[in-house]
């Protein structure tokens, strides 16, 4: 479960047009009111549980009305100099899918679909922080998704399988001073969340997502940061939703891990909290342990501690320094310390992902993991222009 | 300071304050019409500039194409596989308001994810948040100011309509535009955002653009960026800046602008010569006063000092007061500028004057030298007051009259002086300064033409009308020190007069035997176009096809005209069909029909005469045309005369065209009839032929008849600027009169007491002022004739490129005549009336 | 007693294309401080042009002009100006005040032209006007005034700067009798009194009978040059 709620259909587009400059921004984005797809008549919802089959699931579901591919990873050069990246392209139709066929003198441009992606890269040797946004729409093939071949791109950013099974893809993203060229290894069978890939957010049918995951896909490549190139090898994990749905009123953000343990064991977690203070029922994870076994966690099997405080200089916000997750039903017991302590992304919405790593024991053995973390809704608060 | 002194000259305009009122009044009549016609210049370019600006935002560069603009998989091309994120494409186009036809919207059709290094101001602020995913969504969702919606009566979510190329196009409102400062917001008047598929859809042009707007920095990555480009552009579209398209369009206007300059500059001559005669009849009037004070031991500096502050004051109020008056006038001159502009040059849509600094400096600056000019004259005679028992009023008649003479040879000179320049020197001010030195060569001749012209009719007017004529005849020559100025005034208006009616006149004929040659065709058909002279808009597809079909028709001419930008201005590119019956519609300046049309359909083209005069081009040269499939230089092979358009034509057969361009289009057709074929039986039947097309179908009659309407409107600006020179002439010659008949309350109380009767004063100063108008009228036809040549064959020329006919109208010297005779009549009733009433007694005792 | 004017040997002539026209035949003439000297003549015997050669307004082709011991004559225009602004007094026949300016506006304008302003003009234009008996019209316009009234403000505004000399052009020919003879009586006291020299322009006898001595003009020559006329 990923930054589903950064989706909108309208707000964070108007916003977006205007903030692609150094505008300020002037939009008061709270997690609420983000997720205010009002209008729900023509979509498909995540009401009951689905057949997957992939390649073909790797590629967009038009009749939902949002939908990402988002990239994580944790990668190292020979050197050892270690960096994380994020990458994701979000999907948001702009209206709903007609049967009918459009107009004869319809225009390329009026595409039906509105794209966004966040890129984000961490060198954690010199402690630097890179993110980046784009905007698009399905216009002129200047953004899209399709499951074959399998390619989801925006402008020049794009996921692109090399191999016609989509066993393999490859991620091209630059922008300023980073650029990555890397090689995921996509062949792992993919996770399903929830319940057999219906993961419930909220009470209430269809307020839920089709949510899997391919958690550890070996990665080699390139990053460039400022002109230096580096060769680098590592784990990335992607995530995959789509829905039609709503979050609840009284939700107002989440902490979300995806962890590789060294035991091969792969975790994600999500805490959704809310208004009062308290966590969210709705909120879980899943484990896949080294054989391939998976096996989902409630609210209940999960204990995320916040340790310390961290008060981001750019809007305020107060976020966690580190977490504490105890899973007793597994036996962990670790501790989660973001790499960089700013990784926080200054976009359209202000949220924190990053670069973690992870130490602790399993079953009073010491183990160790890297991972990342995403934490949303602690800047909602106030804007910082 | 002598208080006193001072206080002796300057309570005197408050004893007759309608003098300098008048005197006032002239200037800032004059300086008005020179800073109206320059704030609405002015206005006009103004805004065109800021419309482009606003709707160029921050470019740097701009890719551009031709006439079908630029495909549009080139925009996918250059922002995914070159990578250039900073580009936006536009697709633009215009539209009129349904109830107000003559105001015109321009619509821009951008891509809102591309847009925001462009052009932030056209995206809805934050807090907006439904307007701009409608954008994207709602067919026909439109962003504009509040103001322009209020101008519309668009409400938020509401369908209204304009009107799109003769068609009616619903639009909903689905946000407004609100910037932070005035100027910004002004800039987005009249401006229709709309996303980019919506604008293709509306104005059809899918499929294509109209530009891609580019920033390139301007350092070595950005020359690496350029020559990248270069490899991926398709030919025929080519890499320019902002800068250069909007001044090779602005530039359309200069002679057009200059013409205007000049004529308002003319009604600040006038004004000039009336501050001269009022401080000239101030001097005349004072001498009195002069020549004791002379007495008392006041010096001749201290005495021009006196008459020079007067002077000045009356220049500064006038000019103050004109510049209040301009500004009202400029509101509106400015619809008149504006259409004409529209009409003929490029579109432009500006509802309100921009006050700028230049104009009103510009005003103030020629009004007070002007002004000054003027009183340098009447300041001196002031000087030369004098003592007082030395003066006598006759001897210093004398001395005027003797220099009648001297001024009349002088004036000559300058007449022949001016006309040599105009003749010799091809350089538009250069007429404009040899125009001026006619006028005002002609103004000094005006004195000894009216000794003259008295001199031979006073016999036959004392045989035809009597004493009193005698009188009046006298009269004239005797207060020609204070008569001459006036009447050279009125003189001068007369003439421009004159010379305005010949040049519309030859203008006229000129064209329309133009167009009985050139247009041959029984029934035109063609798109509606929002300005008169724009004929881009292309026919719906399938009007030819269906219009050749047509029973009864010879044949179906086709054209093509589309504008050609150029490295300087726009060039009008027509391309048509052209058999040998159309060969003898064709008036040629140069070249020999015999070998034109053999070049013309191999490989040659055929170019205006206002082409070839400005770019100096003859037969046998190149023309370097910019085509979809690159540069190509096409050989010279005849030049026509053409009166449709001063900005220059080139034709080549449709054929031709077609293969350079990717542009299957057609603008109109010329359908042929046989002859005796109803034509206006055909127009009906074309029309119905299409009941839901909007198409321009009309006969060739009235295809003439609109021709011709749209050359008078164009001259409706030059018709009003020289009514308001007459309107500062007679308010002139009304002053100059009254002043002059007032200040002989004395002799006229004598010429009572020894026995006329009121009846016979009235006809006596009405004669008076009646025999000035005479002069006036009779000096202004040769002058104003004069005038007319210049304006005909020199300036226009050289301004426009155009050979004229001259166009002799009698009845234009007869209503000249007239005009002079019954404005200087009409002037001479309030002083009559006022003389008549005086009782002798009391005129006697005045002093 | 000094000399005020001193003529001597004057001549003024006029060349109108190549015949000349003389005015004035070597003129000798001389008016002591105190002295009221009446000049006769008719019409075009050069009165006018003499009195102009006097004042200063025009210049004499030949002889020398000494008014107040300075030779007028050498003078420039502009000099002559000054010259006359400081030593002249003028009385016109048609009294030639300026309309736009009240009474004591119009004594006050010789003042002010010689540098006098402020609280000692007024006083002394006011002083001025008291002799004249107009001290109470001071700020009246003056078309509202008589002609006598006029002529009286003309003889304040012509002594008001303490002039050497007085120059009077028919200073009674716009008059009643009575009316005249009050402004001689003014003219020739007011003169006398304060050692200025008065010259008076006529051709009537009393004005003639009111002066010191009379100098008859005939054809450019002075003729006469008696006491006690006998016209």
């Amino acid at each position: 479960m990923k930054s589903w709620w950064i989706w909108l259909s309208c707000v964070w587009l108007c916003v977006a047009c205007g903030a692609q400059t150094a505008a300020p921004l002037q939009t008061q984005l709270t997690l609420a009111e983000s997720l205010n797809r009002t209008d729900m008549t023509g979509f498909l919802r995540a009401d009951k549980p689905r057949q997957f089959s992939f390649p073909a699931d790797h590629g967009p579901h038009e009749g939902y009305a949002v939908e990402w591919w988002y990239y994580t990873g944790n990668l190292r050069d020979d050197a050892g100099r270690e960096f994380g990246y994020q990458f994701t392209i979000f999907r948001s139709a702009l209206r709903a899918p007609t049967p009918t066929a459009s107009a004869a003198t319809q225009s390329a441009w009026r595409g039906a679909t509105a794209y966004m992606a966040h890129l984000a890269v961490t060198a954690v040797a010199d402690q630097q922080f890179f993110a980046y946004e784009r905007f698009n729409r399905d216009a002129l093939g200047l953004a899209g998704a399709q499951a074959a071949p399998f390619k989801v791109w925006l402008d020049d950013w794009q996921v692109v399988s090399t191999t016609p099974d989509a066993s393999q893809l490859q991620l091209r993203a630059s922008q300023g001073v980073v650029a990555l060229d890397l090689q995921l290894d996509n062949s792992m069978t993919p996770v399903l969340q929830g319940n057999a890939g219906l993961s419930q957010k909220s009470a209430g049918v269809g307020n839920a997502s089709y949510y899997y995951s391919v958690p550890r896909m070996p990665t080699t490549g390139t990053l460039t940061i400022a002109g230096q190139a580096y060769q680098v090898t590592g784990t990335s994990w992607m995530d995959r939703e789509w829905s039609t749905s709503a979050l609840a009123a009284d939700q107002v953000g989440w902490d979300w891990f995806a962890v590789h343990l060294d035991d091969g064991s792969d975790v994600m977690l999500y805490h959704l909290r809310r208004r009062d203070g308290s966590i969210d029922p709705y909120s879980g994870g899943s484990w896949r342990d080294a054989d391939g076994k998976i096996t989902p966690l409630t609210s209940a099997d999960i204990v995320l501690q916040p340790v310390g405080q961290w008060t981001s200089p750019h809007t305020g916000a107060i976020y966690p320094a580190s977490w504490q997750i105890t899973i007793a039903r597994m036996g962990l017991d670790v501790t989660v310390t973001p790499l960089v302590a700013d990784q926080e992304l200054l976009v359209t919405v202000r949220y924190w992902e990053g670069a973690v790593a992870v130490k602790g024991q399993r079953d009073t053995q010491p183990i160790q993991g890297q991972g990342y973390l995403e934490m949303t809704g602690y800047a909602d608060g106030g804007t910082r222009p | 300071m002598m208080r006193v002194l001072w206080l002796s000259t300057l309570r005197w305009p408050l004893r007759r304050p309608w003098q300098a009122l008048l005197a006032i009044v002239g200037v800032a009549m004059g300086v008005a019409v020179v800073i109206a016609i320059d704030i609405a210049n002015e206005s006009a370019r103004r805004a065109f500039l800021l419309s482009t600006a606003t709707v160029t935002g921050r470019a740097t560069d701009q890719l551009t194409g031709g006439p079908n603009g630029i495909p549009e998989a080139v925009f996918r091309r250059i922002r995914v596989d070159v990578g250039l994120r900073e580009s936006a494409p536009v697709v633009e186009g215009y539209a009129t308001s349904v109830t107000t036809p003559t105001h015109t919207l321009q619509i821009l059709g951008i891509d809102p994810f591309s847009e925001a290094p462009f052009r932030s101001e056209l995206t809805p602020s934050g807090g907006l948040r439904d307007g701009l995913a409608q954008l994207l969504t709602q067919p026909d969702a439109v962003l504009m100011s509040r103001a322009t919606a209020t101008m519309l009566g668009a409400t938020l979510g509401q369908p209204f309509a304009v009107t799109i190329a003769g068609a009616r196009q619903p639009m909903v409102l689905v946000g407004l535009l609100e910037t932070g400062d005035a100027a910004t917001q002004r800039a987005l008047d009249d401006l229709l955002i709309t996303d980019i598929g919506v604008a293709q859809h509306w104005l059809g042009k899918v499929g294509q653009l109209d530009r891609i707007d580019l920033i390139i920095p301007a350092d070595a990555r950005g020359a690496a960026v350029r020559t990248q480009l270069a490899t991926v552009l398709p030919p025929g579209v080519r890499l320019t800046t902002p800068t250069q398209r909007a001044q090779s369009t602005t530039e359309m206007t200069a002679s057009f602008e200059i013409n205007l300059n000049a004529l308002s500059l003319l009604a600040l001559v006038v004004g000039m010569f009336l501050i001269y005669n009022t401080m000239t009849f101030a001097v005349v009037q004072r001498r009195p006063l002069l020549g004791t004070l002379r007495c008392l031991g006041v010096s001749q500096g201290e005495i021009a000092r006196l008459m020079l502050v007067e002077g000045s004051v009356i220049a500064v109020l006038g000019t103050a007061l004109g510049i209040a008056l301009g500004i009202g006038l400029a509101q509106l001159l400015l619809g008149l500028v504006a259409r004409t502009i529209n009409d003929i040059y490029f579109v432009v849509t500006v509802n309100t004057i921009t006050l700028t600094f230049w104009p009103l400096f510009k005003g103030v600056v020629l009004g007070l030298l002007a002004s000054l000019v003027a009183l340098a004259i009447p300041t001196w005679e002031a000087a030369r007051t004098p003592p007082r028992t030395v003066l006598r009023r006759s001897s210093y008649e004398e001395q005027t009259r003797r220099l009648v003479p001297i001024l009349g040879w002088l004036g000559l000179v300058l007449m022949l002086f001016g006309g040599v320049v105009m003749w010799q020197i091809p350089f538009i001010l250069a007429s404009y300064v040899g125009l001026l030195a006619l006028t005002l060569g002609a103004a000094m001749v005006t004195p000894i033409a009216t000794v003259a012209v008295m001199a031979a009719i006073r016999p036959l007017a004392v045989r035809l009308f009597g004493l009193i004529a005698g009188m009046a005849v006298r009269d004239v020559v005797t207060s020609l020190s204070r008569t001459a100025v006036a009447v050279a005034a009125l003189m001068i208006a007369v003439a421009v007069t004159i010379a305005v009616g010949l040049m519309v006149a030859s203008f006229r004929l000129t064209v329309v035997d133009w167009l009985t040659t050139t247009i041959r065709a029984d029934v035109f058909v063609s798109a509606p176009a929002i300005t008169a002279n724009r004929l881009d808009t292309p026919l719906p597809a399938g009007v030819y096809e269906k219009v050749a079909a047509l029973p009864g028709i010879d044949r179906v001419r086709r054209y093509r005209s589309t504008m050609l930008p150029t490295d300087t201005t726009p060039v009008l590119q027509i391309a048509l069909d052209v058999t040998e019956a159309d060969h003898a519609a064709f008036l040629w300046a140069e070249g020999d029909p015999a070998q034109i049309w053999p070049a013309f359909n191999r490989d040659a083209i055929i170019i205006s005469e206002p082409l070839a005069l400005r770019h100096r081009l003859h037969v046998g040269d190149t023309f370097m045309m910019r085509t979809d499939r690159g540069d190509v230089a096409m050989p010279i092979v005849g030049v026509f005369y053409d009166y449709g358009t001063e900005l220059g034509v080139v034709m080549q057969p449709i054929e031709r065209y077609q293969q350079f361009f990717d542009d299957p289009h057609l603008s109109s057709l010329g359908v042929y009839l046989p002859t005796d074929a109803d034509s206006e039986a055909m127009v009906t039947t074309i029309r119905d032929q299409f009941p839901t097309t909007a198409l321009m179908v009309r006969s060739n009659r009235t295809l003439r008849e609109s021709s011709v309407a749209i050359l008078d409107r164009t001259f409706a600006i030059t018709n009003v600027l020289q009514l308001l020179a007459t309107i500062v002439a007679f308010v002139g010659i009304f002053a100059a009169l009254t002043a002059m008949q007032l200040e002989r309350v004395r002799e006229f109380g004598m010429l009572r007491a020894i026995g006329l009767d009121p009846r016979q004063l009235w006809q006596l100063v009405l004669s008076e002022t009646g025999l000035m108008g005479l002069v006036a009228g009779l000096v202004a036809l040769p002058v104003g004739t004069a005038m007319a040549w210049a304006l005909i064959f020199v300036i226009n020329r050289i301004s426009f490129g155009w050979t004229l006919q001259f166009a002799f109208e009698p009845h234009i010297y007869l209503n000249a005549l007239i005009t002079a005779i019954v404005a200087a009549l009409l002037a001479g009733i309030v002083p009559a009336w006022r003389i008549a009433r005086i009782a002798p007694a009391l005129a006697l005792r005045e002093e | 007693m000094s000399m005020i004017v001193e003529l001597r040997n004057v001549e003024k002539w006029y060349d109108e294309g190549t015949t000349r026209r003389q005015v004035l035949h070597g003129v000798d003439m001389h008016i002591q401080a105190g002295e009221r000297v009446a000049l006769v003549g008719k019409s075009g015997s050069g009165k006018s042009s003499l009195l102009n050669i006097i004042s200063g307004i025009d210049y004499a082709n030949a002889g020398d002009v000494i008014i107040g011991g300075s030779d007028i004559n050498q003078l420039s225009e502009a000099a002559r100006t000054q010259f006359r602004r400081k030593h002249v007094g003028f009385v016109f026949q048609f009294f030639n005040l300026v309309p736009t300016l009240t009474v004591l506006e119009n004594v006050l304008l010789p003042l002010e032209l010689n540098g006098v302003m402020g609280a000692t003009a007024h006083t002394r234009a006011m002083q001025m006007l008291d002799q004249v008996g107009l001290a109470d019209r001071a700020s009246t316009a003056p078309d509202r005034l008589s002609g006598g009234e006029q002529q009286r403000v003309a003889v304040a505004r012509a002594l008001v700067h303490d002039p050497l000399l007085v120059l009077a052009d028919e200073p009674t020919g716009n008059l009643d009798s009575d009316t005249g003879e009050q402004i001689l009586q003014l003219l020739t006291h007011l003169t006398g009194a304060a050692g200025r020299a008065l010259l008076m322009v006529t051709h009537s006898r009393e004005v003639a009978a009111s002066a010191d001595r009379v100098v008859r003009i005939q054809a450019g020559h002075l003729v006469d040059d008696s006491t006690g006329v006998q016209l």
